[in-house]
């Protein structure tokens, strides 16, 4: 087993445990991005070179682990996760070491980071890039498309948004709600450029964003994921977004989680 | 003193272009306003109408240090992104600067659509904002000056067209925002206003002068941590308080001040004239719609005689 795989199981129990023990968290949110945020950390925002927005903010666990797992976040702060007077709460706030950023209301994310591109432009810093997270739920939201507009319409290449496409937002999947791939296809016509992968490939993240470094557009990187990725029972199941699970779920969840 | 009118919308601009030349970080911001300003084009942009994104894009710019001044109208960007406003600027105390321009019914017979009668209230729910409500073009320019060096979000409430200026001659020195400026002194009652009824109370006072009415006019330019600790001052020397104001009087600076009065168990009388809290669905002037609403100058001076 390769280090990424080994390190993202670790990360996936870590997230059920900490969620598990604060009766709070979504959960599957964190376990559909989890292998995107590992990517961008390790690779793209260790070393402070570029700027991160979580914008589905639910996802905070996963963003949480990340951070812990690369030294931004301490264990000792990781472990009150929902504890009384705790900065980590189940939403991400900039009062957390790493972030940048409060978000858990959708959609605000994305023009947040069209703004940071747009302060690297000015202050004339060339190659920094500004990655922004979102879910396929926020392209609902009517700012997205205000900051997509803005941001195709002026070429912003520096900006690149992983798109967590896990084809499920909090009471349905998508499809029965607002259908995605409609919208996905028109953000193209606006300007941007468009790639797909498997958000759950280590190798093809890294290897699609490095693809697209050197685009003179913004990038879209639409995700292919699964909401709950490894636990089976959570797996590409509505029900989970909000559900904690019981002690005998989480013992089967954290069996399925061993290296 | 003679009279002189001017364009707060108009002069903002220019201060804008002087900031920015002055503050070498500083970006303007607007909304499908790209005739507003002209110069450092470099650091303008015009988002088109999204005020959603104006306000989420500004925030990026300060989380990245660089201070912004957006301008749009009032009643859009109030309303329209108070949850970037509440979420994106208060939470993290960023330095973004909102010109709200046609606020009140200054906008009149354009509708209910464009007044602006809740702004204030809504805003006072947040924490770290700082609210400039300024008296005049004067007041606006100077308000947006102290803005730049603050940190945190700020509005600055102005309104449109050609306004009396009051901060000329002996009051220019008056103006601070650190405090209420007290722009006339009188010992019977005391009124506390702000935006263009400054000057409307200050012709109010002179008729009532000779009626042997004195009128203490207090301007409350801006709404703040400052205004509680000193307005209860300014209150508990007069018998009789009048708050006086162009947004909806149960949710602007009137409510403000019946808290006070009443956390501090005040016996005297306040009285409160604004807008009410309806919307405005007829054509009209702005002046002929301030009068509607008791908020004219002869309607203010009847108010007064009324309540004395």
């Amino acid at each position: 087993m390769n280090q990424s795989r080994a390190d993202l199981i670790k990360l996936r129990r870590r997230i059920v445990t900490m969620c598990y023990r604060a009766k709070m968290g979504h959960i599957s949110s964190a376990l559909s991005c989890v292998d995107v945020l590992y990517v961008l950390y390790k690779n793209f925002l260790n070393k402070n070179h570029n700027d991160f927005i979580l914008s589905k903010g639910h996802a905070a666990p996963g963003l949480y682990v990340v951070l812990n797992h690369f030294k931004h976040l301490k264990d000792a702060e990781l472990d009150k996760f929902g504890t009384l007077g705790s900065a980590l709460t189940s939403h991400p706030t900039c009062l957390v070491p790493g972030i940048q950023f409060a978000s858990g209301a959708l959609g605000l994310g994305l023009s947040v980071g069209v703004g940071m591109s747009l302060a690297n432009k000015i202050k004339g810093i060339k190659n920094r890039k500004t990655f922004i997270l979102i879910g396929d739920g926020e392209l609902n939201e009517g700012s997205v498309w205000e900051s997509l507009i803005f941001a195709g319409n002026n070429s912003m290449k520096n900006l690149i948004v992983v798109l967590d496409k896990n084809n499920i937002q909090a009471s349905d999947y998508s499809k029965n709600i607002i259908k995605t791939d409609p919208l996905i296809k028109s953000i193209k016509k606006l300007g941007w450029n468009t790639v797909f992968t498997d958000g759950h490939d280590t190798e093809k993240i890294l290897t699609t964003i490095n693809s697209v470094f050197n685009s003179q557009k913004p990038t879209l990187i639409i995700t292919n994921t699964i909401k709950g990725k490894g636990v089976s029972f959570m797996e590409n199941d509505p029900a989970w977004h909000h559900r904690n699970p019981t002690e005998e779920e989480f013992n089967l969840a954290i069996k399925e989680l061993t290296l | 003193m003679k009279l002189v009118a001017k364009n707060s919308r108009i002069e903002c601009g220019k201060t804008i272009e002087k900031l920015m030349g002055i503050h070498r970080e500083l970006v303007h911001i607007t909304t499908d306003g790209n005739d507003y300003t002209h110069k450092h084009r470099d650091r303008h942009f015009d988002v088109g109408i999204a005020e959603g994104n104006l306000i989420g894009i500004a925030a990026g710019l300060a989380i990245k240090k660089l201070p912004v001044i957006i301008n749009g109208i009032t009643s859009f960007i109030i309303t329209n992104a108070f949850m970037q406003i509440r979420d994106d600027l208060c939470f993290s105390n960023l330095k973004v600067i909102m010109l709200g321009i046609g606020s009140g019914i200054s906008y009149a017979s354009l509708g209910f659509t464009h007044h602006s009668f809740e702004d204030i209230g809504l805003l006072s729910n947040l924490p770290n904002i700082k609210m400039y409500l300024p008296a005049d073009a004067i007041a606006a320019k100077k308000a947006l000056t102290d803005a730049v060096l603050r940190d945190g979000p700020s509005y600055v409430r102005i309104r449109t067209g050609n306004e009396p200026v009051v901060y000329q001659g002996t009051h220019a020195k008056k103006l601070n925002f650190s405090k209420p400026t007290v722009v006339s002194e009188g010992k019977d009652v005391i009124v506390f206003t702000y935006g263009t009824h400054v000057f409307k109370m200050l012709k109010v006072k002179n008729r009532l002068k000779s009626r042997g009415v004195e009128i203490k006019v207090v301007d409350v330019n801006s709404i703040d941590v400052y205004p509680r600790k000193l307005l209860l001052e300014e209150i508990t020397s007069h018998k009789k308080s009048f708050v006086i104001e162009e947004h909806c009087v149960e949710t602007g600076l009137g409510s403000l001040m019946a808290n006070l009065f009443i956390e501090n168990n005040i016996k005297t009388q306040l009285v409160k004239i604004g807008l009410p809290k309806e919307f405005c669905k007829i054509a009209g002037s702005a002046e002929e719609l301030l009068s509607r609403y008791n908020l004219g100058i002869n309607e203010i001076e009847k108010m007064i005689i009324k309540n004395l």
